[in-house]
């Protein structure tokens, strides 16, 4: 109820109606699977770098049609941060500016549902962009895999006493679903491997 | 970077990882990652290979239990392994997967994997009935073996025993003695020290033929110069020496004295299939379409020798005598019918005639014909031919139009002289860079002594001519050493990538600067290597540094080569830039340390002929 309400408030509040396809039923089943590198923690001040994005259907990642965005930069990324996810001032030289990097994810996504390790703070980066310029934010429903792999192991675990802590660092859930590493953590890797995830959690129940 | 895991992934799987990276990237960008749950079902039927929508499955992680229409299990795969190949190609109409271990698979259209059937190599691997597959793995390792046997070295093979008898003594005795040996050549001393050699049929023909008496003395019969080989000499250098004296026997000595005989046959005992040898091919070919496939298999040859590690000296000295042969070939039999061509003298140049030419950039030849002969109205359309001939055989244009079909290039001596003289009476940058063309020039069929005599005039010229040298040396000097004072590099960056351009500033300097010594001090030569062994034996360069130079140039020459195959696999045409971040810090460490060389011999080429008073 609250969902629809706020919804349609959005909906009312989208400056370009070129748009209008975010808020439809979405054209098919697929879900999106979605990461990216930015400059640092803070969605406030700090900005995307680059995006990755793949469509899961039925049992498959479809890694052909991957959607792969490198962002231009205003500022010069930090040093720290470039050690972080080894993207160079040099990689994004031809990168593109932010709003037509995510015109391009937004066509993407259409308004299929998003999975994502940390999903809000991946979310919040693209609403970063998309508040000032559309006037809303992401209206996708969105599954978060760590809630996805907490409720496995809560299942699991539920007549322990006392109840243990979960650990849910991407890495411990990789290792302990066992998904194969597909090398230097990057964004699209990372869609990856959310995304396998994502499937391997979902076919377990 | 999507599609680099999917690449990297490929790369251990055969046959996939036979292909170039070019072709891999488009796979990789086709794929699908696929997850299969514990127990799942998968299967593949005819009507999906004919709806076109059935798939080739790769197994990143898991294991999965292959079942045919009966129900019998047949195979089970894991790790780097690929399914589903035999219904896409139509063998079987039904087969059922089974997941027995949750897996992870990389998915292929079927379309894509089809498309793939037209590289040679895959096809081969999916296509072929078992018969063909042994087949193609056995000439692969025929040819990895004549390339072996092609690096062995003389005292590998078997010979025959020495046979000596000094000229005065009878045929008898030199017949008791060979066959003693068991033998069927003896080399014969004679007294002005230049031995000889007779073999057994120059005996039986003596004897039989030319009326020569059991007791004559044997030293007539004897064929001279005698044909030597080093006992560690590499055993293609004893077949290409074969070859270029038309001779069945080399004499092999040791740094002392002569120690066996090897003869062709046994030689090619040592090759176990001779049919691989490109050499053979040239020789049996009868049109100039058959020389086709020989290309290819020198090229190939080059990447073998190359990756066994055969420095590129070595390389270059095999494949441009084969090119060579090839040459010879394609005229030959483009001329069996033109007997006034016959008397020229066809000649190869540049990087060609000095034999450091690997991979083909282009073709640089000439033709002079004798001054006795008229030239034929129809000579300059049979030289249009070859020089297509050769081009289509896969011997680019040369850039600068020198080539046969080229009047300028096609001409007889006196006209060549002539032509020359202008050349040098008028230096520019073009008239100097031909002469330098022309200087490395190497005979390859006909009268050598035409280009012989055209050389002496360039000689002489120059002997009389001092201030001409500083000009032609002039472009030693011309780009700069990319290592600055501090001994770092200067790269050139075009589009921001540290390359620098090795035949520039590394090769060209100490080929031209090589070149120019062997000007100043008469050195027929034309190999770069040859010109500064020339060069140390007459003391102009010293032992240290006459060495330190030519591994340098063989250094450069392997970086240049490498970096020429990789462009050649990513199907880019080949330059000479070098990416200095792809090279190991250990090469990069050489590398500059052969800067410093070519930098040491720059300031000796400027001292010596005062180029900088020029400049």
């Amino acid at each position: 109820m609250l969902k629809k309400w706020r919804r349609n408030w959005q909906k009312k509040r989208l400056k370009d109606p070129s748009f209008q396809f975010l808020f439809e039923t979405p054209p098919d089943e697929d879900l999106v699977c979605f990461d990216c590198e930015t400059s640092g923690l803070n969605p406030k001040k700090d900005v995307l770098i680059s995006l990755s994005a793949v469509k899961i259907r039925g049992q498959s990642i479809l890694t052909s049609q991957a959607l792969n965005l490198t962002f231009s930069q205003a500022q010069p990324i930090s040093e720290a941060s470039i050690k972080v996810h080894m993207i160079r001032n040099q990689d994004t030289l031809t990168g593109l500016p932010p709003q037509q990097a995510i015109q391009q994810f937004l066509q993407f996504i259409g308004s299929r549902p998003l999975v994502g390790y940390y999903l809000e703070f991946d979310v919040a980066m693209v609403n970063q962009v998309i508040r000032p310029w559309l006037g809303i934010q992401l209206p996708n429903p969105q599954i978060e895999v760590s809630e996805l792999y907490y409720d496995l192991k809560f299942s699991q675990q539920s007549h322990a006493i006392p109840q243990p802590a979960i650990n849910l660092s991407f890495q411990t859930i990789l290792d302990d679903l066992k998904i194969p590493n597909f090398g230097q953590h990057d964004a699209f890797n990372d869609a990856l491997m959310t995304a396998l995830v994502y499937l391997k959690l979902t076919q377990l129940k | 970077m999507s599609t680099q895991q999917a690449l990297n992934f490929l790369h251990q799987v055969s046959p996939f990882s036979s292909l170039n990276d070019k072709v891999l990237a488009t796979i990789a960008d086709a794929m699908d990652v696929v997850y299969f749950a514990l127990g799942s079902q998968l299967e593949i039927t005819q009507s999906q290979s004919e709806k076109q929508n059935g798939y080739l499955y790769f197994v990143i992680k898991g294991h999965v239990a292959e079942y045919d229409a009966e129900q019998q299990q047949r195979a089970v795969y894991g790790h780097n392994t690929f399914f589903g190949e035999a219904t896409l190609l139509q063998k079987e109409s039904f087969l059922r997967y089974e997941v027995i271990e949750e897996a992870i698979l990389y998915r292929l259209p079927q379309s894509v994997f089809i498309a793939l059937l037209e590289q040679p190599n895959i096809e081969g691997y999916f296509v072929d009935d078992i018969l063909t597959k042994l087949n193609r793995l056995q000439s692969q390792r025929q040819a990895e073996a004549s390339s072996d046997a092609l690096m062995g070295i003389v005292s590998d093979a078997p010979w025959q025993n020495l046979v000596v008898v000094s000229a005065e003594q009878s045929i008898r005795d030199c017949v008791e003695q060979m066959h003693k040996q068991q033998t069927d050549a003896s080399v014969i001393e004679q007294p002005d020290n230049e031995p000889g050699i007779v073999t057994s049929i120059d005996l039986l023909n003596a004897l039989a033929l030319n009326e020569h008496q059991l007791d004559d003395a044997v030293g007539p019969i004897a064929n001279r110069p005698l044909v030597t080989v080093h006992q560690l000499d590499y055993l293609f250098n004893a077949l290409l020496k074969m070859t270029k004296y038309r001779v069945n026997r080399l004499v092999v000595r040791s740094d002392e004295e002569l120690i066996g005989v090897l003869h062709q046959k046994e030689l090619m005992s040592v090759f176990a299939n001779q049919s691989g040898l490109a050499v053979v091919k040239i020789q049996q070919a009868q049109t100039v379409a058959d020389l086709r496939a020989v290309v290819d298999e020198i090229d190939r040859l080059v990447i073998h020798l190359n990756n066994r590690g055969v420095k590129t000296h070595y390389i270059a000295k095999l494949v441009n005598e084969l090119h060579r042969k090839l040459i010879q070939k394609v005229f030959e039999l483009l001329t069996i019918d033109r007997p006034e061509v016959q008397q020229g003298c066809l000649m190869v140049m540049g990087s060609e005639g000095r034999a450091e030419q690997v991979i083909r950039t282009d073709q640089d030849n000439a033709f002079i014909l004798p001054d006795s002969v008229q030239k034929h109205p129809g000579l300059g359309v049979f030289m249009q031919q070859f020089s297509q001939a050769l081009i289509d055989l896969g011997f680019p244009r040369c850039p600068g139009n020198i080539m046969v079909s080229n009047p300028e290039w096609c001409l007889t001596l006196s006209e060549f002289k002539q032509q020359l003289r202008d050349w040098l009476n008028h230096p520019t940058a073009d008239t100097l860079m031909k002469v330098s063309i022309l200087f490395d020039a190497e005979a390859i069929l006909g009268d050598a002594n035409l280009l012989a005599e055209l050389k002496q005039t360039l000689f002489k010229w120059v002997a009389a001519n001092q201030h001409f040298l500083p000009h032609f040396a002039k472009p030693v000097l011309m780009f700069d050493t990319p290592i600055n004072f501090f001994g770092h590099w200067v790269k050139e960056k075009p589009s921001g990538q540290a390359q620098i351009d090795l035949k520039k500033t590394g090769i060209f300097p100490i080929v031209h600067g090589v070149r120019c010594l062997a000007l100043k001090h008469g050195i027929t030569k034309t190999n770069t290597h040859w010109r500064i062994k020339a060069l140390m034996d007459m003391g102009v360069l010293d032992e240290t540094f006459g060495f330190e130079l030519g591994e340098v140039l063989n250094f450069m020459n392997t970086l240049r080569l490498e970096a020429m195959i990789v462009q050649l696999n990513c199907e880019k045409t080949p330059d000479n830039l070098i990416q200095v971040t792809q090279l190991s810090s250990l090469q990069q460490d050489l590398l500059k340390d052969g800067f410093k060389v070519v930098s040491r011999f720059k300031q000796r080429i400027d001292h010596q002929f005062k180029v900088s008073a020029v400049l």
